[in-house]
């Protein structure tokens, strides 16, 4: 038997399972695919590598400013394709060799729950294969949702219609894309084609980009990517998709754009079917399984991490809760906040931020004072770039004068915002963070500025 | 079941017919002139004058209620007004030859009941017993306004009696202090001990069992006069009342009971059948007896004796009442009357009287029995017009009078909880300590030391351990049964009014064994078996113990407290407080908690009890705590309800060293008990949980090192958490469990108080484990439903602190209880 199980070998399961190992827990992950989950082979780390190209490519095309001179700039779609792979083979089988480090004995195959006996043992199948454990943490992160669209199965099939998945193993750049869902995976792939020389457009439902994030700033990104060429459709529902082009009902009238390739990326739900959850009663609701913040369900000796409780679909939430989960198995008492949780949109220019916005204080009831610079303070990202366009905006409690949220457009604020983020969760006053020497000249310097 | 009785197959088999004998119905045919050799002109003016008094007193309320004054007065009453104008015959007849040694009690529509039994004790008492009865009452608060409204004047003894009934009744009905009790019973429950006038009931039939319960209280104890239980046609719907004609009924009085106790109850079942129970109409749409009377046939072979009267004519129902009397003094017992009658005005002010037509009521008014009396008396020239008139004016005046002294909030004040907030406070519970409720010897069969049981218990071993500490067997420990009976049998010995009674009391010795032995001892007016009528069994407990005696009625299971809802809810925790502290309720009432029985017999209904201000709740697990909580219920003047475990009834001492004394002693209510000492966590347990936190205790400390604190918190209501939060303050960590189903529960609000006392000690919140909330499953499955001592350590490592390496098995994670809230299970 062992002393933990762990269904998924994402972020949320690999770390736990490490974690669990390291602490000498006698601990099996089951993976049906690849360590790493989708984060490593077709999330975050890839679109990383692609962005890093496309940003270099566009760095070069734009050089001349900084009187650098090049000549015949082009990405090759299929050389990048191939260094993104070699980077993540490289991370997986560094997250293999991890949990040999940790001792976890990993089972590949699909993992299902078959239910548990007067004593609380919990019987679960890698495959074929029976295991037994009182403690079982599930991973099973999120999948990608395809909305019933005509048109669009058809064109998952014969591939004008393509997702997160596909679209990161694109030999060539299209002409042109349409891109449904203005959420950070579209946002980030619109950015990666537009600067690849691709027509692309935007279609959202909402009356803005970029989710729940601080409204002023996501108008600010919106505008800087409309500067660079990419077409935004807000407001709008897809009627049709596939074939070639989309079809839009742009309050009431309906449109057709041209599209060589759609990306579908209105989202990603929790995967709670089809591993025999329902064999140990493990509640869920809307969607997800229902954990509290130790990560527990309702089923004793049962966790639910990452994406498959639905609370944060991040792959650094999934690490923390990971931890949570291992610690409060352990005996150690941890507990899951979520305040101070840092999102990054690997744009170009980046856009990142931390716990409260404008909207949600308002919402909550909390009396803030905002203070707000452009990135032009910063003497370093004046000396770095052209276009001013960056802004950073920072939120605190004006009760306690404790920094509450941080919002930043601009480059390299996908690094500056665990300053700001160790500051939320700290519940740094304003005078304690007066205190703090800054490197200069750097961009991060932005926050000493802003204060 | 007693052996006296033999059940003969050959008689029960026995071929034949069940025969009736008639009732009568309106058979008295007399006019004036044949009555005026029984009453003189006073007589007949009083009469006259005692319904004139009260139609003017309901026409009053009437007029504030509808317009906001009376003779010029203005007032607003928002309180209710049940009123009975057309009643008055029945009232006034009722009460002409009682004396204040009977007794009466009513419904929510009595006040011209409580006014003409007033009137009539006024009558008959001399004026010293008058002024003397006035004086006392409420120390002089009452009798002082109407003193001071005389000053100067020249008026009688009898007629300041008049005026201080009048008034003490209005302001009570107008909730002032110096209502005649506090304005703390108002329109509905108004009463005056003193005349013989016993509490009116706002639970329609609420009367039946109260009411029965104090005629077993005089016939038990010897004490004079009758009851009367004065319900209206609607109450005849109501369980209780057909289970307290029962035990009224019951043919142990004749059959069973012995020398002077052998005979019927002084009661009287009077049905004020004024033909509308609310809005239905008793007869031709709500019930099926046609006529009211009829029901006395069904139940014992005298029918009660029952008879429908004509409640419209005061001398026929005097006529009725002279007959039945001598019926109930002759030992004749119970009586039933239908006594007809009419309500002119609504059920209340509000009612509409879409229910029935003006013809209707404009043909009883044209026979009200007011005019109708006067007119027979003065065209028979026994009376005249001037007499009647000047009778008039005096009660207007009267009624007048009270109006404007009652609304006057200087003269009549209301209880005022901002100067005095205790003032309620204080009556919820009367805190006595009588250990006898009179001087008389008590009856009973043996000396204490002959009785067989007394000898078997001496002879048992008083702790559960031997000296080396080895466990004594079941059969030679003394148990937590013969605790109880210890404690019980004591009390037998001691206070002359103690009757215990249930459905298996005598001869059986109660489900559990506890009374085993005391058949023997006891004669059987104080321990008897009543039918099967729980609401019966503490109804009449309630009434015997606001008549003067001490009751310990026993439910067996206490499931079968909701078949006594009202009379635990509404009566027995009641009547201190709404008495303003003039009745004592010395009431213990049994029930025990069962175990493999399923869904209808093992529920733990303490917090139904804790919920109910009023009441005192106690649940001994031990032997010594049991006898020790017995005897202080006994000795008390409060109304207990002795929680018992069936787990736990065969239970040695294990706790008080020396094991369980041989001689009485009380433990005092609230006080919780440290069984086990520890310093890393507290558990509080209720019941008989106690024996599973102990368990948990032991794995707790064996293999997890955890030192355990064990509390039991013995009493429920009332409870100092002094020990608790002395307890937390060492430990940092609590749990509370019990048996009861957790939603809901007395265990919440102990966790909810320990919370806020001990949040800066508390390391994490207060853990509660109580049972599911399910149905009581089969015995097999009931692992899954009580609290086991496994739960303890589940609940601790999810919610308290977690155990490396530990997993639950039964789930008390947050999503766990908010998944089972959502769902409401």
């Amino acid at each position: 038997m062992y002393d933990l199980i762990v269904i998924g070998g994402g972020p949320g399961g690999y770390l736990a399972a490490q974690r669990a190992g390291e602490n000498g827990l006698n601990t099996l992950l089951i993976e049906k695919n690849k360590l790493g989950g989708v984060c490593l082979n077709e999330g975050c780390i890839p679109s990383k590598a692609f962005l890093n190209s496309a940003k270099i490519f566009d760095q070069a095309k734009n050089s001349s400013v900084f009187g650098v001179t090049t000549e015949k700039a082009a990405i090759d779609q299929s050389a990048v394709v191939s260094r993104k792979n070699k980077v993540v083979k490289a991370l997986v089988s560094g997250v293999g060799a991890a949990m040999k480090a940790a001792k976890v004995t990993v089972k590949y195959g699909t993992g299902v729950i078959a239910g548990r006996d007067a004593d609380g043992v919990i019987s679960v199948y890698a495959d074929e294969e029976k295991f037994e454990t009182k403690r079982l943490i599930i991973a099973t992160g999120s999948e990608i949702v395809i909305p019933p669209i005509p048109g669009v199965s058809e064109g998952l099939k014969d591939g004008t219609v393509i997702t997160s998945r596909e679209i990161l193993d694109l030999e060539t750049i299209p002409e042109t894309m349409t891109i449904v869902g203005a959420g950070v995976i579209g946002l980030e792939m619109a950015s990666y084609f537009q600067m690849c020389g691709c027509k692309v457009t935007v279609v959202e439902m909402l009356d803005h980009i970029a989710g729940n994030i601080d409204r002023e700033m996501s108008s600010l990104l919106q505008k800087t990517y409309e500067k660079r060429g990419i077409e935004f459709n807000l407001n709008c529902k897809v009627t049709k998709a596939g074939g070639g082009f989309v079809e839009i009902d742009d309050a009431g009238i309906t449109r057709k754009i041209p599209a060589e390739r759609v990306l579908m990326s209105v989202g990603r739900r929790p995967v709670i079917k089809g591993f025999g959850l329902e064999s140990i009663g493990v509640y869920t609701e809307h969607g997800r399984i229902v954990a509290d913040a130790q990560g527990r369900t309702n089923v004793p000796g049962v966790f639910a991490i990452g994406d498959a409780n639905g609370v944060w679909m991040l792959a650094h939430a999934a690490y923390r809760e990971a931890e949570v989960a291992v610690n409060t198995i352990l005996g150690k008492k941890d507990t899951m906040r979520y305040d101070a949780m840092p999102s990054v949109i690997y744009t170009n220019p980046e856009m990142a931020f931390v716990g409260e916005t404008e909207e949600t204080c308002r919402e909550k009831g909390i009396a803030y004072k905002k203070r707000e610079l452009p990135m032009g303070y910063s003497g370093r990202y004046l000396a770095e770039n052209d276009v001013v366009e960056g802004k950073i905006k920072v939120l605190f409690d004006e009760s306690t004068n404790r920094m509450i949220g941080c919002h930043m457009v601009g480059s390299y604020a996908s690094e500056i915002i665990l300053s700001a983020t160790i500051m939320v969760e700290t519940q740094m006053r304003v005078e304690d963070m007066k205190e703090i020497i800054f490197p200069h000249p750097t961009v991060g310097e932005i926050i000493r500025e802003v204060l | 079941m007693p052996k006296q009785l033999p059940i003969d197959p050959a008689e029960i088999r026995k071929s034949g017919w069940i025969t009736f004998e008639k009732i009568p119905v309106n058979q008295y045919k007399k006019d004036v002139a044949d009555e005026s050799k029984n009453f003189s002109k006073k007589d007949f003016l009083r009469i006259y004058r005692d319904m004139r008094m009260i139609r003017e007193f309901e026409s009053m309320l009437l007029s504030i209620k509808t317009t906001n004054s009376y003779n010029g007065l203005e007032y607003n009453n928002p309180g209710p007004a049940h009123l009975s104008m057309g009643q008055e015959a029945a009232a006034v007849g009722q009460a002409y030859l009682l004396t204040p040694d009977d007794y009466i009690f009513g419904s929510h529509r009595s006040h011209g009941e409580i006014l003409a039994k007033g009137l009539s004790a006024i009558n008959l008492l001399n004026d010293k017993e008058l002024l003397a009865v006035m004086e006392g009452f409420l120390d002089g608060n009452t009798f002082r306004v109407v003193e001071d409204s005389n000053k100067g004047r020249d008026i009688s003894v009898k007629d300041l009696g008049i005026e201080f009934l009048i008034y003490g009744a209005l302001a009570e009905i107008f909730a002032k202090d110096t209502g005649f009790h506090r304005g703390l019973g108002g329109s509905m429950h108004a009463f005056f001990l003193p005349f013989g006038i016993y509490p009116n009931n706002a639970i329609v039939g609420g009367s039946g069992t109260i009411s029965t319960g104090s005629a077993l209280y005089k016939k038990i104890n010897r004490k004079p006069g009758i009851v009367i239980c004065n319900i209206g046609d609607g109450s005849l719907g109501r369980g209780p009342v057909w289970e307290a004609m029962s035990l009224a009924a019951m043919d142990q009085f004749r059959t069973l009971w012995e020398g002077d106790m052998k005979g019927g109850l002084p009661i009287m079942y009077n049905i004020m059948n004024n033909q509308y129970a609310m809005g239905g109409q008793t007869r031709g749409e709500t019930m099926g007896y046609d006529f009211a009377a009829r029901i006395g046939a069904g139940v014992n072979i005298e029918q009660m004796h029952a008879e429908r009267i004509d409640g419209y004519n005061p001398l026929a129902v005097i006529d009725a009442m002279k007959r039945k009397l001598k019926i109930l003094k002759d030992k004749k017992g119970p009586v039933f009357l239908d006594t007809v009658t009419y309500r002119y005005s609504g059920h209340s002010p509000s009612d509409a009287d879409s229910y029935r037509t003006p013809e209707e009521k404009k043909a009883w008014e044209e026979v009200d029995s007011i005019a109708a009396f006067r007119k027979e008396l003065t065209e028979a020239k026994i009376l005249t017009d001037a007499q009647f008139d000047e009778i008039d004016e005096n009660v207007v005046a009267t009624i007048t009078k009270a109006v404007s002294l009652a609304i006057d909030p200087v003269v009549s004040p209301r209880m005022d909880l901002v100067q005095n907030p205790g003032a309620i406070e204080k009556l919820m519970f009367s805190n006595g300590r009588i250990p006898s409720m009179d001087t008389a010897k008590p009856d009973m069969l043996q000396k204490r030391e002959d009785n067989l049981r007394v000898q078997q218990i001496s002879r048992k071993e008083r702790f559960a351990f031997d000296a080396e500490g080895k466990a004594v067997s079941k059969n030679r420990v003394f148990q937590l049964r013969d605790a109880l009976f210890e404690a019980i049998l004591d009390k037998f010995y001691e206070d002359p009014t103690l009757v215990a009674y249930g459905e298996e009391n005598r001869d059986w010795g109660g489900a559990f064994a506890v009374y085993r032995g005391l058949t023997e001892a006891v004669p059987y007016h104080r321990l008897f078996n009543t039918p099967i009528s729980e609401a019966a069994i503490v109804g009449s407990a309630v009434g015997y113990a606001m008549s003067g005696g001490r009751a310990l009625v026993e439910l067996m299971y206490a499931d079968f407290l909701g078949c006594a809802g009202d009379e635990v809810f509404n009566q027995l925790p009641k009547w201190q407080a709404m008495s303003a502290g003039l009745v004592k309720m010395p009431v213990v009432l049994r029930v025990s908690i069962g175990s493999k029985y399923g869904a209808q017999h093992s529920q733990d209904w303490t917090s139904l009890c804790t919920h109910i201000p009023g009441l005192k709740v106690v649940f001994p697990v031990t032997p010594y705590d049991a006898k020790g909580l017995m005897t202080t219920a006994l000795n008390g003047t409060d109304p207990v309800v002795f929680f018992e475990s069936q787990r736990i009834y065969d239970i040695g001492e294990q706790f008080h060293e020396g094991g369980v004394p041989t001689e009485s002693y009380e433990i005092p209510f609230g006080e919780p008990d440290v069984k086990r000492p520890g310093k890393d966590l507290t558990i509080l347990t209720i019941g008989a949980t106690l024996y599973r936190a102990l368990e948990a205790a032991k794995i707790f400390n064996e293999q997890y090192g955890i030192d355990v604190e064990v509390i039991d918190a013995r009493t429920l209501v009332p409870f100092n958490y002094e020990k608790v939060v002395e307890s937390v303050k060492k430990t940092g960590k609590i749990i509370v469990a019990g048996d009861s189903c957790e939603r809901g529960g007395y265990l919440n609000d102990v966790a909810r108080n320990i919370g806020t006392f001990c949040f800066d000690y508390l390391d994490a919140p207060v853990a509660v484990v109580g049972s599911r909330n399910w149905i009581t499953p089969c015995h097999e499955l009931e692992n899954e439903f009580f609290p086991q001592p496994g739960w303890f350590i589940d609940v601790f490592h999810e919610q308290i602190q977690p155990i490396a390496g530990y997993v639950a098995l039964e789930s008390f994670t947050e999503v766990e209880l908010m998944r089972r809230s959502r769902l409401g299970v």
